[in-house]
């Protein structure tokens, strides 16, 4: 009888449960509507209104912001670009951030606190001020061309900024901090004991790397991955600041089509566009983390 | 009874501060327009002395980026205008003026429009032009022991890599005259007949580009030597060149250079229309177009000005010389043409620097 009674009123708290949630979530559901959806609908509102050429609305609405991006070879190599140096710049990003990751996670606790700041301190500094010191260090009278050149190694400066080496440089730096971070969360898999089973039968530091360890660390690498291909797609400072108005990405191009264009029906297509690349990415990266599970 | 006492004397000493600031038909408008330089300049040279002649009304200055900020500030406050006037290009202007943004003014009150110079009119009231500025050529004096004298320096092979172009892809208006001023140099006179002369030339120009959006601005990377030549307002160069005591020096080449023009406007549905057209009155007056114009070296656009030698011999269109060779550019037209002008700037222009 008391079984049943306690089966009950447990029953009762789970059904209690859910509204005391969603009451406890009415204040960010309600942030996140007027910070969030209304702008995003008030953005796919502008992104269907005519306007005339040099960007007078004449409100109408149409599709023709869609229709003309879709069917503009310039705006398809804008999409083929984005991707191509998000893809690229979360590789690199995950190649040095990997190992200083792993270290952080092998560390005694004594330093793991001291060198887990030291990872992250570059986020105290504004992207804006990082940047800017880039543009300094790789510019041609920078610190990087000057050691070059001094070496004798170079006779003419190298152009290693207002171009995509210099976005691509930029951007790493910027997003390594995010990286390691996502990596040591993700790495609560990793058992230093499965690695030394591995070893007593008789596999070497890299057959242990490849087969336990990295196996172990994807949904780190997952998150990490996804976290920074979101950043770095939707990047604008950086490009801006180190591209040298060469790089023509969808950030890029949302900017000088609201400001410099005054097309902003253009403009929020383009952003429409790119938030539904974001979509398509998390439903990428939901799949693969089922996977992992 | 001693509380309410103190309640009545507060009550009397706060209604006559009240009335001490504020005067019976007081009337507070505000003004939208560059920040920076400009802003600092203008609130000075301009609106002081505006409100020592008018202490009846009070005037805000609101800065902002540039002319499109202006416009998206316009349009998100259509039916509920937080500014009455605002300054901003002609191109940007006629977009207003169709999207119904601005009053057009009642010209016969606009007692100065008459001495207007017909430059930048095509508006009316909705836009009555403020100030002219010219394109420059603008180059570090260390780099140049003799001066350049013609846009082709920016094409000289000694140039290669030392040069930047303020383009923005080629929306910027300062692209969109160096087409113009190009298309000149390559043999077409007439833009809107064809700009692919001046595209070829551009084209050419490319691999010289160090920056196509110089950081902090053209002028300051001018200055500090990172580049030698570009392409810049007269207004700010001359603002630079003081401030850089001459290592920035700017001039308008001997092949003539063209126009950019200011305008101020009403804003529509704005509150205050008699304050503003008092403001407006006054903006075009010679008197505050000569005091601008001392400050910021823009060319007034009140043909009665009086302006001295010294701002004179610092503002190009100001040089009968000059004023003989200006390129005209239909600002009416060029919006028409934005994207004819875009499109040769993305696929040919910048991808040749690469």
């Amino acid at each position: 009888m008391n079984q049943t009674v306690d089966a009950l009123s447990q029953r009762a708290g789970q059904r209690r449960f859910p509204l005391i949630a969603l009451v406890l979530l009415v204040p960010m559901a309600i942030i996140n509507l007027v910070a969030f959806v209304l702008p995003v609908l008030r953005l796919g509102q502008i992104s269907f209104m005519e306007s005339r050429s040099g960007g007078v609305l004449t409100g109408n609405y149409s599709t023709e912001s869609y229709i003309g991006f879709l069917t503009d070879r310039f705006s398809l190599d804008l999409i083929g670009n984005s991707l191509f140096l998000s893809l690229s710049v979360t590789f690199i990003t995950l190649c040095c951030a990997y190992p200083i990751a792993l270290f952080l996670h092998r560390v005694s606790p004594r330093w793991r606190n001291v060198l887990f700041v030291v990872t992250v301190s570059p986020l105290l500094v504004s992207s804006v001020v990082r940047t800017y010191g880039w543009m300094v260090i790789l510019g041609e009278q920078g610190f990087v061309n000057g050691l070059l050149m001094s070496s004798g190694l170079i006779s003419s400066p190298l152009r290693l900024v207002n171009n995509w080496m210099g976005v691509t440089i930029g951007l790493v730096e910027v997003l390594i901090p995010y990286m390691a971070l996502s990596l040591i969360a993700g790495f609560g898999r990793l058992d230093v004991n499965l690695e030394e089973a591995a070893a007593s039968l008789g596999a070497n530091a890299w057959t242990r790397f490849r087969r336990v360890v990295f196996p172990l660390t994807l949904p780190g690498v997952a998150l990490g991955c996804l976290l920074c291909f979101v950043l770095s797609i939707s990047s604008f400072i950086t490009p801006k600041l180190l591209g040298g108005g060469r790089v023509f990405l969808l950030a890029t191009e949302i900017y000088d089509q609201a400001v410099i264009q005054l097309e902003w029906p253009k403009a929020a297509a383009t952003s429409v566009i790119v938030l539904v690349i974001f979509g398509l990415a998390l439903a990428f990266y939901s799949r693969v983390v089922r996977r992992f599970e | 009874m001693k509380s309410s006492h103190l309640k009545a004397l507060a009550t009397v000493g706060l209604l006559s501060a009240i009335t001490a600031t504020a005067p019976a038909g007081a009337a507070e408008i505000t003004v939208m327009g560059y920040r920076g330089a400009f802003e600092e300049n203008y609130v000075k040279a301009v609106i002081q002395p505006f409100m020592a002649q008018h202490p009846d009304i009070k005037v805000n200055y609101f800065g902002v980026q540039n002319a499109a900020t202006s416009l998206g500030n316009m349009r998100a406050q259509k039916d509920a205008p937080q500014a009455n006037a605002v300054i901003f290009d002609l191109s940007v202007a006629k977009i207003a003026k169709e999207e119904g943004l601005v009053a057009d003014l009642d010209l016969a009150k606009v007692t100065p429009y008459a001495d207007i110079a017909d430059i930048g009119k095509e508006l009316a009231g909705a836009a009555i032009p403020l100030t002219y500025d010219t394109l420059t050529l603008i180059y570090n004096r260390d780099a140049f022991p003799k001066p350049p004298t013609s846009w082709e320096a920016l094409w000289d092979p000694a140039q290669k890599g030392k040069v930047t172009i303020p383009a923005q892809g080629g929306g910027d208006i300062q692209a969109i005259l160096l087409t113009v001023i190009a298309n000149r140099l390559a043999g077409e006179d007439d833009y809107k007949k064809t700009i692919e002369p001046g595209v070829e030339k551009l084209v050419k120009l490319a691999p010289s580009v160090q920056t196509w959006e110089p950081k902090p601005d053209a002028y300051t990377l001018v200055a500090n030597g990172t580049v030698n030549l570009s392409i810049g307002y007269n207004a700010r160069s001359q603002y630079y060149l003081d401030q850089t005591e001459g290592r920035l020096q700017s001039l308008g080449p001997v092949e003539g250079t063209a126009s950019q023009i200011n305008v101020i406007s009403a804003i529509a549905k704005a509150p205050e229309p008699e304050a503003t057209l008092a403001f407006v009155n006054y903006v075009l007056s010679p008197e505050a177009q000569a005091a601008f114009a001392k400050a910021m070296f823009y060319a007034p656009t009140n043909t009665k000005t009086a302006v001295d030698d010294a701002t004179k011999a610092r503002i190009p269109l100001m040089d009968p010389v000059q004023r003989e060779k200006l390129i005209a550019v239909d600002w009416m037209s060029i919006g028409d043409m934005r994207e004819s002008i875009l499109q040769p700037w993305r696929r040919q222009i910048i991808p040749a620097s690469r």
